[in-house]
């Protein structure tokens, strides 16, 4: 809109402008009164948005979340400070020295690591051993299974039990694969990250919710790196071997989907409005015949399974609507309640019969939602899905109906973006290791299509209908 | 209370903030809504959509021009939508290319009082009056009307030429009558 001129005109203009100036009004009280309702019940209002809004916002933090997860082994830093001073309840230096004093530290493992761990869980107390010999049993299991080598009859736990000195699988191979000393490399990995030995002896044995950040950054070191490179051997996580607690990575694929999209019109009549033509009689009105049109819509889809059973899904899709509208205008027919349309009384539009109009809109979307599967089966998966879209208009081809003018009118200022609502039912199969995903699908636009503010018109909201499919290759 | 610090204590919601800048504009822009609507009702009605808007788009306001002119600006959209959407006004508010009135150059002095002259602007047809406003008051060319109210520039012209003659016919009918009734002051 230009810029508001006060041009100067004739003197008549220029005395009404003054005069209206000199009019002067005072508000009622009750106008104050009034208004303060309105906003308080607009605030009221505006409250389930926020919900929308947070519950739009859970899916994408957790996206975010998933993107960039905390490093769950970052290298040790060096810290000045002993690990005695810290207020823990491990043991003291002094006592964890006595550990120290215990190893064979001048024997290349001499030590069955049985014991060598029975020493250190009389030390931090009982129970700790569940959780050692859990991993213990996770570690050996991988070992079992990278090595080739028979299965170990007696885990470090039963030998811890029973006294036997046989070693488990994990550090015989150990031992083949490192020749060096565990004490030298104790000391050098205790060196390294400014422990001492029995420090970092004592504190392989402690749980993991206090190495994991609750008392300083050198807790963070994963348990079993720690005990794998304490013991001596190299750094292993078993756990994320073996696939137990493994993080699940994001799939890349492929979106398609074809289908008849619309516009759906509020205001109770609709496309039917008082006519505002020349001599007009209660019979006509403009009005349109709406129709679908072809929809479709491409891109790009990245998933990133949360559970079992729920997977965060987000991506760029191009998508293009179109519908017809068939303009014209109303008069009715002898036959009750029948009509049929004449010329559009519009600006310059030749007045001839109805004419017809196809509206096409254009968006790049970036929709965020989840899928959730609904069945048990894992080759044939049943899916839910649901999210909310972020459209940015890239192209138009619109008319809209002008209320003054009782007109359609082409052009007319857009909503650039525009949130929309998705959901799906799709029906999931493998062919080989590539997941396809094909079903219906609905799509409605919470935002008016035409900014509203701008135009006179009735609020209008795309929608559209499709089959939808989606291709994520790789691994199920 | 200094007008930047209003401004910022209207956007944090503060109700007392609000109502001050409720008094400090609402007289004006009560005369604003006035003018574009028939009943003092309506004209309330207006006021009170305009500064929820107000209220709701102050963050728009980006401090160049003076916030008065803004807020005029936004009453006057607010009261053309009020009008478009009322049907007591839709059926009057028809805006019709009927040719080219010309502007004759004998117009009167307007010796009225300026509530008798909103009062004859007011019993205009909704459409000559409402376009009469923008143009003769507000200052708004013809051009600028037709993309408000989404009709040709032509069709605004044309429509306040006519509103204009209709007036001044008033004017001079009432300024007669004035003569003869010893003419006061009305009460509105």
């Amino acid at each position: 809109m230009q810029k508001q001129s006060h041009t100067p005109g004739p003197a008549f203009e220029e005395q009404v402008r003054s005069k209206m100036e000199e009019l002067r009004f005072v508000a009622p009280d009750s106008s104050w009164l009034r208004l303060e309702q309105a906003l308080d019940l607009e605030k009221r209002k505006r409250r389930p948005l926020i919900w929308v809004w947070w519950i739009a916002a859970i899916p994408l933090a957790l996206g975010v979340f998933m993107l960039y997860p905390r490093k769950s082994n970052p290298r040790p830093k060096s810290v000045s400070q002993p690990l005695s001073q810290h207020k823990t309840n491990f043991p003291s230096h002094s006592e964890s020295s006595s550990l120290k004093s215990q190893h064979p530290s001048d024997a290349a493992g001499a030590l069955p690591l049985g014991e060598e761990d029975k020493e250190k869980k009389e030390s931090v107390g009982p129970q700790n051993r569940d959780a050692s010999a859990e991993e213990n049993q996770r570690a050996d299991k991988f070992f079992k299974k990278s090595s080739g080598l028979p299965e170990a009859k007696s885990t470090r736990t039963s030998s811890i039990g029973n006294g036997q000195s046989q070693a488990p699988v994990r550090d015989r191979i150990v031992k083949e694969s490192q020749p060096e000393s565990r004490a030298s490399v104790q000391e050098s990995l205790a060196s390294a990250i400014g422990m001492q030995p029995a420090d970092l002896s004592a504190l392989v044995a402690l749980p993991g919710w206090v190495r994991q950040g609750r008392v300083g950054p050198i807790f963070l070191i994963d348990r079993s790196s720690l005990r794998a490179l304490a013991n001596g051997g190299v750094s292993i996580k078993p756990a994320v071997a073996s696939g137990e607690g493994q993080r699940k990575p994001w799939k890349l694929g492929a979106y398609g989907a074809i289908g008849s999209s619309g516009v759906q019109e509020y205001a109770g009549k609709g496309n039917m409005l008082p006519n505002a033509t020349a001599g007009g009689t209660s019979a006509t009105r403009v009005l349109s015949f709406p129709s679908n049109g072809l929809s479709f819509g491409i891109g790009a889809v990245l998933e990133k399974p949360l559970s079992r059973k729920l997977i965060f899904s987000t991506g760029i899709i191009y998508r293009y609507y179109a519908n017809h509208l068939l303009t014209g205008q109303r008069a009715d027919s002898l036959f009750p309640g029948a009509y049929y349309l004449t010329s559009v009384p519009a600006f310059g539009a030749p007045a001839s019969s109805s004419t017809g109009h196809t509206q096409t809109f254009q968006f790049f979307e970036l929709p965020a939602g989840l899928i959730w599967q609904i069945n048990r089966n894992p080759h044939l998966p049943i899916t839910a899905e649901g999210g909310i879209s972020l459209s940015e208009l890239v192209g138009s081809k619109s008319l809209y109906y002008d209320q003054n003018s009782g007109t359609y009118r082409s052009g007319g200022p857009i909503n650039h973006t525009e949130f929309q609502f998705y959901t799906a039912l799709r029906l999931g199969f493998y062919q080989g290791h590539n997941l396809w995903r094909i079903g219906p699908g609905l799509q409605y636009g919470a935002t008016p299509l035409f900014d509203r503010d701008q135009v006179s018109t009735l609020p209008q909201h795309l929608h559209y209908a499709a089959l939808v499919i989606s291709f994520i290759p790789g691994k199920p | 209370m200094d007008e930047g610090l209003l401004l910022r204590e209207c956007l944090l919601g503060k109700r007392e903030a609000q109502k001050q800048l409720f008094e400090l504009f609402s007289g004006p822009m009560l005369g604003v809504c006035y003018r574009y609507t028939k009943s003092m009702a309506d004209a309330e009605d207006v006021l009170q959509e305009g500064f929820i808007k107000i209220y709701r788009n102050l963050h728009q306001y980006s401090g160049q021009g003076e916030l008065g002119a803004w807020i005029r600006r936004i009453m006057v959209n607010t009261a053309i939508n009020y009008l478009k959407r009322n049907s007591h006004y839709q059926a009057e508010l028809s805006f019709r290319d009927a040719g080219l009135h010309l502007v004759s150059g004998d117009d009167p002095e307007v010796t009225l009082y300026s509530k008798d002259l909103a009062m004859l602007i007011r019993q205009l047809p909704t459409g000559y009056q409402t376009i009469f406003n923008l143009h003769a008051v507000e200052g708004f060319s013809h051009v600028e009307i037709g993309k408000m109210l989404g009709i040709h520039e032509g069709t605004s012209r044309s429509q306040y030429a006519r509103a204009r003659h209709l007036l001044i016919s008033w004017i001079k009918n009432f300024a007669a009558d004035a003569k003869t009734e010893s003419y006061t002051r009305p009460r509105l």
